[in-house]
């Protein structure tokens, strides 16, 4: 009995331990074997956020919600944040909000972390008609006229997480409630952010409106994925694992009915990878091309790679990133207390094994890293189990 | 006289005659008891049975390596439910270890009833005063078992050694302190001593960091700098929150000790959360100009 329970566990953890190599081998077949997708088409599933409205998929709720808050705004002057995942299409949403809620509005936007009051300043005054301003009293008080909607997107470049890196965002918080009986202020916080922030220093006591944008159903994430083929016909491949059952019923329906299965079978998988996130949509569908002739596209299921060997370092530099959205090297050596050349090393190492990706924006004097979203569900899986914590 | 005499004879005879008699039916009874001992013995010490008994502890033994192993292997895997996998590892072994002694028993020699009473009270009596150190030990497991004062991988403190609850085994509990040293203590003993678990069977784990700054200084920026300090640190349990408290000593000479209590992501990183907070605080103190 006991020799029996004994082999069975021998035998299970072969089989595991056997299956993670043969898959991780596979998956570097296939980025070897990775296509080259023309420009055209790869421009249709950039991951920027949408400009025009046509792509928009709906977000009624939310803007029901946030036409709400505009309405209590003129009798109580609070301010509206909007909490979400990157990836989730708040920038997009925003865009659209611009062009057919409120036309009136300005977006307020930077893609790196503001570190200065000067840097705020700045950015301010590119949407606020005080000239004479200097700094962020100035600009309260000056701030006279005609009521004003600034969209100001990702408040956590205001904060970076050590002593006194708090600072300018209570500050910016404590401007906000000075300027918003002139300015209806729709802020935008990612998710990990808002987790910590939270908790560190009470943001959400500072407003009294907060939308959490939803994830997306299945049906609104191939409608994502379908409106932007359009023009293009689709043939479902095999997926390289399948159950028995499914082979079965592929061997026993025709051609149009086992495409029909491929492709319900295609979009449930890239619906649990993508938890409901646009990006990482993409990212499996772009992932899952094999072949482009003229206008027919052959997708095969991408077999995502399971995430093994992450250190507790590297997990702590990973979830470090993830409550900015994005870092530079240098910033993260102030947030982890680390010298620069360990913080680098490490960042090195991370982008070896594919879990953090680089980006180069406007005016930035390092590169900023951030999380490949392709690895987006199962970091949240091992910073919950190891880290303890509860995204 | 002659008659008496006759009579004394018969006597004698016949008591010699049932003496002889009882004699041999004595020693042909010892005899037969004793063959059957001897059989019953040669019986259950026969090779057959002790190589079934040695090929069953070998089966036990590895049973329990391979428990290690899958316990470990779950640990590591499901660290957030590391110390409720942990806690269940001793039992198992105690089931492993009796499921393997009442087989041995039952099996191979299905004793009577009343032998096993004879035995265990003989037993108990024997061993009572032979090994009375090692039944405490042995009772002190099972106590540390069943009434759970700690559990593997909590973070406890006995007679001065502080440090991670490695293995409860049935005589003793091993514990790795923070020097990386493994202290052995009997069960016995643990039993009857006081006992601190700082997690109490919770991944993490509250952690008190001293930090002591001149009587004179401004309370509102030091508690501004020692909170950030702590709620910036990489090692820090988020969802629980963060105190900061003055105290004023003037043992030697006056001083203030500023108490910043927090809850560590993981008691294993217990002493590392205690040094990064105290290592920024100490640094924004000397840029602050505090100390």
């Amino acid at each position: 009995m006991l020799t029996e329970i004994i082999e069975n566990i021998r035998k299970w953890l072969t089989a595991k331990l056997t299956f993670n190599k043969e898959e991780a081998a596979h998956i570097m077949e296939d980025v070897e074997e990775q296509i080259v997708i023309p420009k055209s088409y790869a421009q249709r599933f950039s991951l920027d956020p949408l400009s025009t409205s046509e792509l928009i998929v709906s977000r009624s709720e939310e803007l029901q919600m946030l036409t709400k808050a505009y309405d209590n705004w003129k009798i109580s002057q609070n301010p509206v944040l909007f909490v979400g995942e990157a990836g989730t299409g708040m920038s997009s949403m925003l865009n659209h909000v611009k062009n057919q809620l409120f036309t009136n509005a300005e977006i307020l936007k930077d893609d790196i972390n503001i570190a200065s009051h000067n840097e705020l300043v700045k950015l301010l005054l590119t949407v606020l008609d005080t000239p004479e301003a200097n700094n962020l009293n100035d600009i309260a008080k000056q701030l006279t006229g005609e009521a004003k909607i600034i969209i100001f997107e990702n408040i956590e470049r205001l904060f970076l997480r050590r002593i006194h890196g708090f600072n300018l965002l209570k500050d910016f918080l404590l401007f906000i409630h000075a300027t918003k009986k002139n300015v209806f202020w729709i802020i935008t916080l990612n998710k990990y952010s808002f987790y910590y922030l939270k908790r560190s220093i009470d943001i959400d006591a500072n407003f009294l409106s907060i939308i959490q944008l939803k994830s997306f159903g299945a049906k609104e994430i191939e409608e994502v994925i379908q409106t932007r083929n359009e023009g293009y016909q689709l043939v479902f491949l095999k997926p390289e694992q399948m159950s028995r059952m499914f082979a079965r019923k592929l061997n026993n329906t025709d051609k149009e009915g086992r495409q029909e299965l491929l492709q319900k079978q295609f979009f449930k998988r890239l619906y649990d990878f993508s938890n409901g996130n646009i990006s990482r949509s993409i990212l499996f569908w772009l992932k899952s091309i094999v072949r482009i002739r003229d206008k027919s596209l052959y997708i095969k299921q991408y077999q995502p790679k399971s995430l093994e060997n992450v250190s507790l370092d590297e997990l702590l530099i990973l979830e470090a990133i993830l409550q900015h959205t994005s870092l530079s090297s240098k910033e993260l050596e102030l947030v982890l207390r680390q010298e620069q050349k360990g913080a680098r090393l490490i960042l090195e190492l991370l982008m070896e094994k594919g879990l953090v990706n680089y980006r180069w924006y406007e005016g930035a004097e390092r590169p900023e890293y951030q999380i490949n979203m392709l690895y987006l569900k199962e970091l949240k899986d091992l910073f919950r189990n190891r880290l303890n914590r509860n995204f | 006289m002659k008659k008496i005499f006759c009579k004394i004879v018969l006597l004698y005879g016949l008591l010699h005659s049932f003496t002889v008699q009882a004699q041999e039916n004595a020693t042909e009874e010892v005899g037969e008891n004793v063959e059957g001992a001897l059989s019953t013995a040669t019986e259950v010490l026969s090779p057959a049975n002790i190589l079934t008994i040695f090929a069953v502890l070998l089966t036990v033994w590895l049973t329990i390596k391979a428990l290690d192993f899958l316990f470990d292997y779950l640990a590591n895997r499901l660290n957030r439910y590391r110390l409720r996998i942990r806690r269940m590892q001793p039992v198992a072994k105690i089931i492993v270890w009796a499921v393997a002694i009442y087989s041995v028993v039952m099996t191979l020699f299905n004793p009577e009833p009343q032998a096993v009473y004879a035995l265990l009270a003989s037993s108990a009596l024997a061993l009572g005063f032979a090994s009375q150190d090692l039944l405490k030990n042995i009772f002190g497991g099972f106590m540390i078992i069943f009434d759970n004062p700690f559990q593997l991988g909590d973070r406890i403190s006995i007679d001065g050694n502080y440090g991670e609850v490695v293995n409860i085994g049935m005589r003793t509990t091993q514990i790795n302190t923070l020097d990386d040293s493994i202290v052995t203590i009997p069960n016995s003993k643990i039993i009857n001593t006081n006992v601190s678990n700082a997690n109490t069977g919770a991944l993490d784990c509250m952690v008190v960091v001293n930090l002591w700054l001149p009587i004179h200084i401004n309370a509102a920026q030091v508690k501004k700098i020692a909170y950030e300090a702590a709620v910036t640190s990489k090692y820090l349990n988020i969802d629980k929150g963060v105190n900061v408290l003055f105290f004023d000593t003037f043992d030697k000479q006056a001083a203030t000790n500023v108490k910043v209590k927090a809850y560590v992501l993981d008691a294993r990183y217990e002493k590392a959360f205690e040094s990064d907070v105290t290592e920024a605080a100490k640094k924004a103190f000397n840029e602050a100009k505090i100390y």
